[in-house]
């Protein structure tokens, strides 16, 4: 019980500090703008079918995105001491695993929302009815992010080079969970829908609970001297 | 006698091939104040890290009040404040917000109340609802202060608390620290500062190389002879 609400004392904290520093929202949902803007203009929409290309451009755009995010996070716990601060509290340090990742999970959720928007946009996708699927998508995406960036970040932040490392850290694990969720998004875009991607989603799933529970299982140690 | 506050056996930690601390004992009663000073290097970061349970030691353990804080980290945490160089804080928080946080997270009843009372008692009534990216040094380090007492730790960690503050403030926080909020508690400190360090102490050590070569009574020191027992201590070992 006290978990749950230090989890959320914590992510609290979070949010409160980045809803007035906006500094993770503003790089990420900047960049995946950019990223589709630049993509918009190259590909010319209306050569190629968004359902074969559409997939691999939103989430290619998303990854970067969030890397972006994930930096930034832990750049300002790390500003004055910050996570040295939340180390000293007297809670077991899987909590503080739970609430990096519920942060981010919601900041990389909205960012993937307003990357879904800008692409329906400049794509002229319709995709009302299949919302609820997509939504199904962008979850279980942002979630595996969330669970393999938080603790990738963590590692990457304790070292100079973390603007290098932490991409070239998570990219090649998080490989798996890009191929499921543009699969499964081509999927849901050509009109098929998750049923015939239910392999994917299942590989989503998986993806979600075996980085979760490695994450809570390692984060302690990660934090360790 | 009772038993120890903090009792440190045998401590050593090595980050590859150097040495920071080599075996340091060091046994406080409760409310005893010790003094660890040393050059840049010596270990005293080191040595304050693990106590606080942010490191883990090579080798050797640290009791507080009878219990391993490895075996229970938490619980250890519960009873030790810890100020360092940094502040530990939020810059972009105000103060009340960031010791309220932290009194909450530390389970403190009446969480608000008592962010406000410590506040108050640092002489920062008038600055705590401002951001702390907007407090001068000696301010952000009284806040840190406040922080690192608001859950009533039995024991204060002091690493460099006057490190980058002017005279001034370095005279009001030693005034803060035996008022009431600072006296009855088990303090560390550790410092350059021979001027500054020992004012408060019960108990003087010199940290070199790792080792604690020199512990003394403040009593025991001569007036004025602190200094030259230093230099003595630290000849040809200076960081």
């Amino acid at each position: 019980m006290n978990m749950v609400r230090f989890t959320f004392i914590l992510i609290s904290k979070d949010l409160r500090l980045e809803w007035r520093s906006k500094e993770v929202l503003s790089s990420t949902v900047f960049f995946a703008m950019i990223a589709l803007t630049v993509i918009y203009f190259g590909f010319q929409p209306g050569r190629f079918q968004v359902a074969d290309v559409g997939p691999g451009i939103l989430w290619t755009a998303f990854l970067f995105s969030a890397l972006l995010g994930m930096n930034r996070m832990f750049q300002a716990e790390s500003e004055r001491g910050g996570l040295e601060g939340l180390m000293l509290c007297p809670i077991d340090r899987t909590t503080l695993y739970l609430a990096k990742c519920g942060t981010l999970f919601v900041l990389l959720t909205t960012t993937i929302v307003a990357t879904f928007f800008m692409f329906i946009i400049f794509f002229n996708v319709r995709l009302l009815g299949q919302l609820p699927q997509l939504a199904l998508v962008a979850i279980l995406g942002s979630l595996g992010l969330s669970a393999l960036g938080t603790s990738f970040a963590a590692m990457a932040s304790k070292t100079s080079a973390r603007d290098i490392l932490l991409p070239l850290l998570l990219v090649p694990i998080a490989i798996p969970l890009l191929i499921a969720a543009v699969k499964c998004t081509a999927a849901i875009l050509s009109g098929d829908g998750l049923t015939t991607a239910q392999s994917w989603v299942q590989l989503l799933a998986a993806f979600d609970v075996i980085f979760l529970a490695a994450g809570y299982l390692t984060f302690p140690a990660i934090l360790e001297e | 006698m009772p038993e120890p506050a903090i009792k440190i056996s045998g401590l050593s930690k090595h980050f590859g091939p150097t040495t920071a601390l080599a075996g340091v004992d060091i046994s406080l009663q409760p409310g005893e104040f010790l003094t660890i000073f040393g050059p840049n290097g010596s270990g005293k970061t080191t040595m304050m890290r693990i106590i606080a349970s942010l490191s883990r030691p090579s080798t050797g353990s640290v009791e507080l009040f009878g219990q391993n804080i490895r075996r229970a980290p938490a619980h250890a945490r519960q009873r030790i404040g810890f100020v360092t160089h940094r502040s530990l804080l939020y810059s972009s928080l105000s103060g009340f917000q960031n010791v309220h946080f932290f009194a909450r997270m530390f389970g403190v009843d009446n969480a608000a109340d008592r962010a406000r009372e410590i506040l108050s008692a640092m002489g920062l009534e008038h600055r705590m609802d401002d951001k702390v990216s907007t407090y001068s040094r000696g301010i952000e380090q009284r806040c840190a202060i406040a922080r690192a007492l608001v859950h009533h730790p039995d024991v204060l960690l002091l690493d460099e608390p006057f490190s980058g503050l002017d005279p001034d403030a370095t005279a009001r926080l030693q005034t803060l620290l035996a008022g009431p909020e600072g006296e009855s508690r088990t303090v560390i400190l550790t410092s350059h500062d021979l001027t500054y360090g020992a004012k408060n102490a019960d108990r003087v050590a010199i940290l070199t190389r790792g080792h604690l070569g020199f512990t003394a009574n403040v009593e025991q020191i001569a007036e004025g002879t602190m200094p030259d027992i230093y230099r003595e201590h630290t000849r040809g070992n200076r960081g």
